[in-house]
Order: C-alpha cells, then sequence, then structure tokens
C-alpha cells in the first residue's frame, strides 16, 4: 500500500522549489508588515526611538553599511582566491598528471636496510603471528638472528 | 596609504577581531566549494566504489592499556568490508589484561596478528614496527579505542587506487562520548570546527594533519620520508608535514568512519589540547628551514596559518594583560583597552559562528543521524573551546621551544570519557 500523504519535494525542479520558498518568504515579510504598528509601539518602549535617531535620521546606517561592504569585500576576495587557486589547479593537472604510475612498493630488502638488519629476518617477522620485539638505544628492533 | 593609528591597542584589537572572522569564511567557503565537489548528491557511506584491484592491507591497532576497549576495537576491524586485508595490534608493554586479550583474540581471528613490546616505546615506535612486520603496502592507523566502519577500508583504498600521487589519506573520525557536557561540545566541534577545516584544506590542496586516530598511508611514502619520527609528541603532525614536504598528497576521505572515545574531563582535555598544540608547534619549528625553499612553497600557507594563529593567541594574552593592568593603574592613552566585554565585533563573531555551526551540520549531518539537536550545545564551542585553545597554544610554544630534540615520546594513558554504563559528570 502506498502511503497516504505523498511528500517528495525532490520531485519539483530545483527552480520551482526556490521560487517557491522565496515567494513564500517574500510574504512572510509582507505578513509581518500588518504588525508595523504594534512594532512600532514596542520599539518605543524599548527606546527604538533612539535608533531612530542614530541610524536613519542621521545616516549611521551609511557607517554600519560601509562596514559590512567591507566584510563582504574581504569575504568574497579570500573566496575567490581558494576557490580559483582550486579550480587552477583542477583545470592544470586533470590530464596532465606527471606521476600517473603507482609506486613501486617498498621491499623487504629496503626495509631490512633501515634497521641495519638481513632480509631474513624481515621476511621471518612478516610472516610470524606472534610477534615479541625488544627495541635497542638506537631504535632498533632486536631480532633472533637467522 | 597605511592606515594611522593613535593606539597601539586599536590594531591590536582589528587583528583579534578579523582573524577569527574571515578565516570563518575561508573555512566555510572551501568546506562549501568541497560539499558540492565531492559529497553532494552522492551515497551513503555503504555505497562504496567499485575498485579496480584490491590490494592487501594491513590494518595497525597500537594499543596500551586498552582492555577496556580492545574486545570492540578489534571486532569491528575484522567486520571490513574488504576482501583483502589483515590486522596487526601492538601491545605496548601494557600492565593490565591487553596483551593477555589481544592473544586470545588472534585465537579467534586468523587475520589478526599481535606485537609485544616488553618495554613501553610510544606509539610512533609501534607504528614503525608494524610497517616493518607488514608484507603489504598499505596500512591503516587506528587507536586502540577506535571503531572503524565496515566501509571505511575501500573509501580509503579508492585513493590510493585512483591517485598515484596519494601518500596518506585522513578519515573521519565521530565521537561516541556524549554523556557531559564536554562530549557535547565535542561532537560539534568535530563536526563544526575540525571537519571544515580539513575540508578547506583539501580544497587549497594541503592539509595541517591526519587525523592521528583514523589514517592511512603508503608504505613507499613512508619509506621515503623515514616513516614516523619516535621524538615527536604528535607524530601524525609530523609525518603529515614531512610527506607534504617530500610532494606526496593526503586526501581527506568523509566516508572512512571511525568512532571514537575523547576525555570528559578539563584535566583529560587540556592535556590533550596541551599536546595537539606542543606537537604543531615542534612539527612548525622543526622544519622551518625546511620551508624557505622554493619547491615547499605549498606547504608557506599552512605554516603561515599556524604561526598567526599562535601570533594570535599571545595578543589576545597582551590585551588581556593590559586591560588587567589598566583596571589598578593609569596607563598611557595609547595603552588603554576600553574593554573586554565584546560590542559589535562580538555579535559579528557570534553570527559567524553560529552560520559556520549550520553550515558544519548541514554537511556532517548525512554522515549521522540527528546531529542537528547538537546545535543547542555548540552555543559553548566559542567560548570553552577557544578558551582552551588559546591557553594551549601560549604555553605550548615555550615548551616546544625549550624540549629537547631526541627525547622520546612514551604512552600515558589518556582521559577516555565517562564509561557507557557510568553517571555523568559536567
Amino acid at each position: 500500500m502506498s502511503k497516504l500523504v505523498i511528500n517528495n519535494p525532490g520531485g519539483a525542479h530545483w527552480m520551482q522549489r526556490l521560487s517557491q520558498r522565496g515567494l513564500t518568504f517574500i510574504f512572510w515579510v509582507v505578513f509581518g508588515l500588518l504588525f508595523r504598528p504594534i512594532l512600532t509601539l514596542l520599539a518605543w518602549l524599548l527606546g527604538g526611538h533612539f535608533f531612530s535617531e542614530a541610524m536613519v535620521e542621521n545616516h549611521g546606517y551609511l557607517l554600519l553599511l560601509d562596514k559590512l561592504w567591507f566584510y563582504l569585500l574581504v569575504i568574497v576576495v579570500i573566496s575567490a582566491l581558494l576557490i580559483g587557486w582550486a579550480s587552477y589547479n583542477l583545470l592544470r593537472f586533470r590530464n596532465n598528471e606527471r606521476r600517473n604510475r603507482q609506486p613501486d612498493p617498498v621491499d623487504v630488502t629496503a626495509q631490512a636496510a633501515l634497521y641495519g638488519l638481513d632480509q631474513l629476518q624481515v621476511s621471518q617477522l612478516q610472516q610470524q603471528r606472534r610477534m615479541v620485539v625488544e627495541i635497542d638505544d638506537q631504535g632498533r628492533p632486536l631480532l633472533a638472528p637467522t | 596609504m597605511m592606515p594611522h593609528y593613535d593606539s597601539l591597542i586599536e590594531p591590536m584589537l582589528n587583528f583579534l577581531f578579523y582573524y577569527p572572522l574571515f578565516m570563518a569564511y575561508l573555512w566555510m567557503v572551501g568546506a562549501l566549494y568541497y560539499y558540492y565537489r565531492f559529497e553532494w548528491r552522492k551515497g551513503g557511506v555503504a555505497e562504496v566504489p567499485e575498485l579496480s584491484s584490491y590490494p592487501a592491507v594491513t590494518i595497525v591497532v597500537p594499543c596500551h592499556n586498552e582492555a577496556a576497549n580492545v574486545n570492540d576495537t578489534i571486532a569491528a576491524v575484522m567486520a571490513q568490508k574488504y576482501p583483502n586485508f589483515e590486522v596487526i595490534a601492538i601491545n605496548d608493554a601494557s600492565t593490565d589484561t591487553t596483551g593477555a586479550d589481544l592473544d586470545a583474540l588472534a585465537e579467534l581471528y586468523p587475520r589478526l596478528r599481535v606485537l609485544h613490546f616488553p618495554v613501553n616505546q610510544g606509539k610512533a615506535m609501534g607504528l614503525r614496527m608494524a610497517a616493518l612486520a607488514s608484507p603489504n603496502e598499505f596500512l591503516i592507523c587506528i587507536d586502540g579505542d577506535a571503531m572503524l566502519d565496515p566501509y571505511a577500508t575501500t573509501w580509503i583504498m579508492h585513493h590510493f587506487i585512483t591517485g598515484a600521487r596519494v601518500g596518506a589519506v585522513t578519515g573521519n573520525p565521530r565521537i561516541r562520548t556524549r554523556s557531559t557536557l564536554l562530549g557535547k561540545i565535542q561532537v560539534g566541534e568535530f563536526s563544526a570546527i575540525i571537519g571544515m577545516i580539513k575540508r578547506a584544506q583539501r580544497v587549497y590542496g594541503r592539509v595541517f594533519t591526519v587525523s592521528g586516530v583514523v589514517s592511512a598511508f603508503r608504505k613507499s611514502a613512508l619509506h621515503q620520508v623515514g616513516y614516523w619520527n619516535v621524538d615527536m609528541v604528535t607524530e601524525d603532525i609530523d609525518v603529515s608535514w614531512r610527506l607534504q614536504l617530500s610532494h606526496w598528497d593526503i586526501r581527506y576521505e568523509p566516508n572512512a568512519l571511525c568512532w571514537i572515545l575523547m576525555p570528559e574531563t578539563f584535566r583529560g582535555l587540556w592535556k590533550q589540547r596541551l599536546r595537539w598544540a606542543q606537537g604543531g608547534a615542534e612539527t612548525a619549528l622543526r622544519y622551518l628551514r625546511a620551508m624557505w625553499r622554493w619547491k615547499s612553497r605549498r606547504m608557506w600557507p599552512v605554516l603561515l596559518e599556524f604561526c598567526v594563529s599562535v601570533l594570535w593567541s599571545y595578543t589576545m594574552l597582551v590585551v588581556a594583560v593590559l586591560w588587567t593592568i589598566g583596571m589598578f593603574w593609569s596607563l598611557p592613552e595609547y595603552l588603554q583597552v576600553p574593554s573586554m566585554i565584546p560590542g559589535w565585533p562580538g555579535a559579528v563573531l557570534g553570527m559567524t559562528c553560529l552560520l559556520q555551526f549550520a553550515i558544519s551540520l548541514k554537511i556532517d549531518g548525512r554522515y549521522e543521524r540527528g546531529l542537528g539537536k547538537g546545535y543547542y550545545w555548540m552555543v559553548w564551542y566559542p567560548l570553552f573551546f577557544w578558551m582552551i585553545n588559546l591557553c594551549t597554544s601560549i604555553v605550548a610554544l615555550p615548551k616546544a621551544l625549550l624540549k629537547r630534540r631526541g627525547t622520546r615520546a612514551i604512552w600515558v594513558s589518556p582521559d577516555r570519557g565517562v564509561a557507557e554504563h557510568a553517571r555523568g559528570g559536567l
């Protein structure tokens, strides 16, 4: 049996969903304007006339907009730098990766040489299921001689 | 034209305000870019990519006094949905039953091998010896108290198979300990800060560090840089810098989940964060000289970000000290701190913080259902963690400067949060 309520917002085009949400948001704002007298009264009670004097009559909002404009500018510049850098690398290296062959795996000889061990000792270590390893002062494993 | 300041404090206050503000936006933009490029509309964690081959992998689990957790950890590792792997567990001179438990588990799981150290050698030495004992080219290293998601190995291997330049892959640690306020805050921190920074750094191309609790390595890359250093307090930061300075890529894989325990006491958290801060400072100091090469230029922003964040902590200290002195003595005008209570800058930072949390929850929500509930607790994060990170940065730098090179870092059992059935603290 299918669900009684069909709720599949993903079925609509994204433009449709965006416009529906956007229009609804705008309508909420318009709707909120109906309450303007009550909001004005509350704002007066809370000293909103000072706000009106400082921000509107004396153009304080211009200073705020200046500040916000500066923040926005910096954020846009740093975002453009980061995304620009990522895109540049993507374009430059996407089909031009110089290291496209998988590196050769490290072999036992190379590993043994690092710790001054012989190859057989390391091969045996790599096959043991239970190991007890002591370490000397130089950080080298003390393995039983072969 | 250079700005003219009548006060020495004003540029410091501007730096204190603008640095975290613009870094937060840089992280957000980077994380969103990463999200829309690599995560958006992609399948879930269980929908793993098909690999062209499935090379053998060794999962390394260093343990020191992990008797309470090792059964869960090994069981989770053994449930990996990857066809070709073995596990090497290292019992690093545990004084509890970890060694015996691991030996018993090896009877149960044929894929498990156990390496015992009679003397405490530290995590880095454990990893070095596991790499030596492993016959495989790929190593996934997780902590002895962590639980690896069954699909993690495949997600990690996808990067090694498709990228010959990939030297390491770092996974996505998820917090298990959420009994206390400290635990809950850390859930938010790992999503909002750590996950976001990792994504943004990945977009840039270089990361500050792999997560020591879940990271994977190509052995040939490790061999080239000399494996893990045993004298660094954070071997993960150190190896990440060396790999990247040798031009190996480090990738971040958010689908490689690993469930971890974190401290839930102030003392435990302080010790852990101090260790992280000291590790960062030690690494930056050690590779400072290697940075002065044109070939290292891609690491310069990583170093710069670290240095500026330490400078920010010390600037905050200076301002706080001047403000305190100013409460008791009259200071010259150019040194007077008007107030430590943030006005508009505080509001702007607060809004930015909320935006950052909202974006991180949106991005990270796909890995964990119900993460949004954590938003309620995240309000503590700016105050609490910025303070602890600030203090640890200030204390860590002299510790790193004064540390004698070559001192072996060994295990100290950390705080691992409140046990499942115990009563919560804070």
